[in-house]
């Protein structure tokens, strides 16, 4: 002990740490709202995620080389010669799809609770960037394999840029860092992926929980009707709450795991620009803008499905300011639930459509093809019956 | 520095013993758990593969070399210099037993030397002058169908 | 009136000057009537040649402007009509007119067995001979029967192309067509007492498919094995032993097997030619029904690793024996005592044990693809099984030695190789066997770790929160 104290000493007679130190108690055991449930988890288990992706990814680029001709081999050698390289490819991997699923969950968590309201816009502004970077994040770092699947889906994806209108052309140049993707590409993937989103992100991040923190949790109570939580009974953030997430980030991490050694993401084939593979689509969340974007054709079509992609994003950012009402609890404000609930129904509908697309599926005995804009047609000599399931 | 916001530790003493044991499992799995985590790190990081290049170097283009002549090969990454005399090849390391620098076969005086500072070596490696304080390791030669093949020995 | 006709008589005699002056007569050259020869000519690897060069003649004619025109017209310069019959027209004393079909052959020999002529353009100056050495020139010469192919019926008259120019008719993708013109003329071949079924064969075999549906210019066709100018190409005695100018290795094989020294046999078209009632020209990798048959047992293979007689009898046929004789019919005609000849059975085991070494190497280069896509690294495995690769491919020239124990040492190298392949892969997958075992005490340890905290967590909440009021009854 007598070295501890040394130490603490040496900074008290430097600093006014006892300030600091009253600051770091309060902010650790601040209380929180009482009655916060299971489904406050989520932010936390992003921020673990986003930890773990940190301290993977700075692991990964010690062996990793960002080049057309080595990237692939360099990804092959961590997963089958470096110690636990498959491991820490695997986590970052997974990690990256979790991330996304976990900052969704506590968006759609903090959405039906009505906590983007009053005061905490902001919050959920910063929020709604860190989920968009988040997406980001996903969409460079899969280039990085340069594998097959990686090459192309980057090819479709980079695509749907230049049909932005106006400057859609120069921004696929731009993207693509020339006309289409190679080795450029990958150069300029990587710097967004490994430099440039991290600091963003790290700093969307600060500034989420600064606002978190000065605004606590909300409740379910309406906007200006708000009690203060009755000495007590809050619960305090460590230890109590912290508790909590400790069960749900060990369980987290242990799927992780999991799904690295049951699941693991294959090397597939080294990119190779002279063969498209049959049957490429992009990660799952991107599904959904995947197959909107099919059923806007031409040279309007384009404009009009890029917008269409684009609302949903545009309307989450501002969506504080257009849902002005005061009432917080779900029952009493059906139409933004309602809205909510269509907008999360649509996507995973389309998003269901976008995998089956272009494949052939068996259901209740007969098997059918899924054409590209997912219409199912009745396979075999019998008379072909087109469902309009999209309409 | 235990915590002082709203009493903690007041209310504890109810069942000690159990919280007790549950304090310490969740210290040990926390340890566990750390320790879990840290150890492959470590590993990963500890270089996998001796780095660069094969254990068996082919000397290229041995049969144009001339008695007296020196040729540089990468064994295992490091450098060993060949020499052919008239009776065959032979290999040294080419890394000076002093510092480390590269040494040159010096062709008319039948010698290696060494740039960084001075060690001269004779023709079977061994330490003439200068600050060298070893001879210079021996490769093997391996001669296969006219090849001229270089490993350690 | 006498001396009228003593005064124009000469005029008429040197008419040519009168004409002139009246401008009826000019100097005109060949290609003036006949555009027909003179333009195809003109595009032709013989521009540089003129009409004089073969047809002799004078180098331009004093013709009249009206006579040009008729005889233009009568020639057809580049109509499509059935020209009339030539009006007559004297080309003068030296004039050698169309060559005779039987002449041509020494004609065009002038040049093309000239050494010194042929020496700047890299030609070959044995053409000529070897045409005379040949079917359609021996048949010429002793029979002088000019039916007989002869250099323009290849090569074309006027129209002559170099054969690398996709237009010519001796172009590798023509030459069948430019054979059949004779070669599947019924009538025609009757009289020579030639099949006109080996061009439909040819088309259908191996090498017709590969050249005229695949496009492969380096696929045979006709002359690769019949010859350009004579009836072998160079090197070989008979055309029943040119397979092995390309099929080195199942020649080479062949010779060493108890069939080669065969007398009155036909070498490779015997067991390749089509079989019987075919023309030897209906060449393919292996006789059809034998082809089936192993892809049959090869299939057989797949669901059932070491299938029992009973099996194989309903999978390929029902009677064993009678498998080489469906297989191989050309077998059994020498062959005929099926029951008591060993030799079947013999040659069945040998393809029986090449089937298997195809189907474990299939499947081995399969399995290669999967495990390279996930998540090892089998680049080694792959390299092994490059050797894997090249005993396969010597197998099907060594088929040809029909020695078994020849056939069985490579089966056995091929499997071997196989078998190290899969057992290194076994050997990388069974690596990965410890990443799922040690999932039970990751989560034995972590059901452990989640379940402290969980507890302490309630614990903790009873310590520090207090029921909040209004709520306990719901809370609990």
């Amino acid at each position: 002990m007598g070295l501890s104290r040394r130490i603490n000493s040496f900074f008290d007679d430097r600093f006014d740490t006892e300030t600091a130190r009253r600051f770091i108690d309060k902010q650790a055991h601040k209380r929180l709202p009482p009655h916060i449930s299971w489904f406050h988890v989520f932010g936390s288990l992003a921020l673990l995620l986003f930890v773990s992706q940190t301290i993977t990814g700075i692991l990964l680029l010690i062996y990793y080389r960002p080049t057309p001709e080595a990237a692939y081999s360099s990804i092959q050698y961590i997963t089958t010669e470096v110690h636990f390289g498959w491991l820490y490819r695997q986590i970052h991997a997974w990690g990256a799809t979790l991330m996304i699923l976990v900052v969704v969950l506590h968006m759609v968590r903090t959405y039906f609770s009505g906590a983007y309201k009053k005061p905490r816009e902001l919050t959920w502004v910063t929020g709604v960037l860190i989920f968009i970077l988040t997406i980001i994040f996903g969409f460079t770092g899969y280039l990085l394999p340069w594998n097959q699947i990686a090459f192309w889906a980057t090819t479709i994806g980079t695509e749907s840029a230049g049909k932005v209108p106006f400057i859609g052309e120069w921004l696929l140049y731009f993207l693509r860092g020339g006309e289409v993707v190679t080795g450029e590409t990958l150069s300029r993937f990587f710097v967004v992926h490994v430099i440039i989103l991290p600091w963003i992100l790290t700093g969307l991040i600060a500034v989420h929980l600064v606002l978190m923190r000065l605004s606590n949790l909300a409740t379910l109570e309406p906007v200006g009707e708000e009690k203060p939580i009755p000495p007590g009974h809050g619960i305090p953030f460590f230890p109590v709450h912290v508790a909590k997430e400790a069960v749900v980030a060990i369980l987290l991490l242990a799927g992780l795991v999991t799904l690295s050694i049951l699941s693991p993401w294959e090397i597939g084939e080294p990119a190779n620009p002279l063969v498209t593979p049959a049957h490429i689509k992009p990660e799952w969340y991107f599904l959904p803008s995947y197959q909107l974007l099919k059923y806007f054709e031409g040279p309007y079509g384009a404009v009009v499905g890029i917008v269409a992609c684009s609302l949903p994003f545009g309307l989450l950012l501002f969506w504080p300011f257009l849902d002005r009402g005061k009432e917080r609890h779900p029952r009493k404000r059906p139409w933004a639930v309602g809205i909510g609930l269509f907008g999360l129904m649509a996507a995973l509908f389309l998003g269901i459509l976008g995998h089956f697309s272009g494949t052939d599926v068996t259901l209740l005995g007969r098997r059918y093809h899924i054409d590209l804009l997912g219409r199912p047609e009745r396979l075999m000599d019998e008379p072909t019956s087109h469902n309009p399931v999209e309409h | 520095m235990k915590p002082q916001v709203d009493g903690f530790d007041k209310v504890g003493s109810a069942r000690p013993t159990r919280r007790g044991f549950l304090d310490w499992l969740i210290s040990l799995c926390s340890l566990l758990a750390g320790l879990a985590m840290t150890i492959p790190g470590l590993m990963y990081l500890w270089p996998a593969a001796r780095g660069g290049g094969s254990d068996n170097m082919e000397v290229e283009g041995a049969d144009r070399m001339a008695p007296g002549q020196s040729r540089m090969v990468q064994v295992g990454g490091k450098a060993v210099i060949v020499i052919r005399d008239r009776k065959g090849f032979r290999a040294y390391s080419a890394i000076c037993t002093h510092l480390g620098c590269l040494v040159t076969w010096e062709q008319a005086k039948e010698q290696f030397f060494c740039p960084c500072h001075a060690a001269v070596f004779d023709a079977q490696g061994r330490v003439v002058s200068g600050p060298a304080p070893a001879p210079l390791p021996a490769y093997k030669i391996k001669e296969v169908g006219g090849r001229i093949y270089v490993s350690p020995a | 009136m006498r001396i009228a006709s003593l005064i124009v008589l000469p005029l008429f005699l040197f008419g040519g000057f009168a004409r002139i002056c009246a401008g009826q007569e000019e100097a005109v050259t060949c290609d003036a009537c006949h555009k027909l020869q003179a333009e195809p000519l003109a595009r032709s690897v013989h521009a540089a040649l003129g009409c004089r060069d073969c047809h002799d003649g004078q180098a331009s004619y004093r013709v009249s402007s009206e006579e040009v025109r008729r005889y233009a017209a009568a020639l057809g310069a580049g109509s499509a009509q059935p020209r009339p019959a030539p009006p007559t027209f004297d080309h003068g004393s030296g004039f050698a007119g169309k060559p005779a079909r039987k002449d041509i052959p020494e004609l065009c020999g002038e040049c093309h067995a000239n050494v010194e002529r042929m020496n700047p353009y890299g030609l070959r100056t044995d053409p000529l001979a070897r045409y005379w050495a040949g079917g359609h020139g021996k048949t010429l010469r002793q029979t002088g029967d000019d039916r007989v192919a002869v250099c323009i019926d290849c090569h074309g008259a006027h129209d002559i192309l170099p054969s690398r120019n996709p237009d010519s008719k001796t172009y590798s993708l023509n030459v069948p067509d430019t054979c059949a013109t004779c070669h599947a003329d019924a009538a025609l071949m009757g009289e020579f007492g030639l099949s006109i079924e080996v061009v439909d064969e040819y088309r259908q075999s191996v090498h017709g498919r590969l050249l005229l549906e695949d496009g492969d210019t380096g696929a045979p066709n006709c002359a690769t094995c019949h010859g350009n100018h004579s009836s072998m190409p160079p090197g070989f005695a008979s055309v029943v032993d040119v397979c092995g100018q390309c099929h080195q290795h199942a020649a080479m094989n062949f010779a060493k097997s108890i069939h080669a020294d065969l007398p009155g046999h036909k070498g490779c078209v015997r067991c390749h030619g089509g079989g019987e009632g075919r023309h030897f020209h209906l060449i393919e990798r292996i006789t059809k029904p034998a082809g089936i048959m192993i892809q049959r047992y090869a299939h057989l293979l797949t669901t059932e690793p070491a299938p029992s007689t009973a099996q194989v009898a309903e999978a390929i046929h029902p009677d064993p024996r009678k498998i080489m004789e469906r297989a191989l019919p050309s077998c059994t005609e020498c062959h005929d005592d099926i029951e008591d000849d060993e030799s079947l059975p013999k040659l069945f085991v040998l393809l029986d044990e090449i089937a298997k070494a195809e189907h474990l190497y299939v499947e081995t280069a399969r399995r290669l693809d999967r495990v390279a896509q996930g998540v090892l690294l089998v680049d080694a495995q792959r390299f092994l099984f490059e050797d894997a690769k090249t005993h396969l491919i010597e197998l099907a020239p060594l088929q040809h030695t029909l020695d078994n124990s020849v056939v069985g040492e490579h089966v056995e190298e091929l499997n071997a190789v196989c078998a190290q392949v899969n057992a290194e892969l076994d050997k990388l997958e069974s690596g990965l066997r410890w990443r799922y075992r040690a999932l039970i005490p990751i989560w034995l340890f972590a059901l452990l770790f989640a379940g402290a905290c969980y507890a302490k967590y309630k614990q903790l909440k009873a310590l520090h929160v207090g029921p909040f009021p209004g709520e306990s009854n719901e809370r609990q």
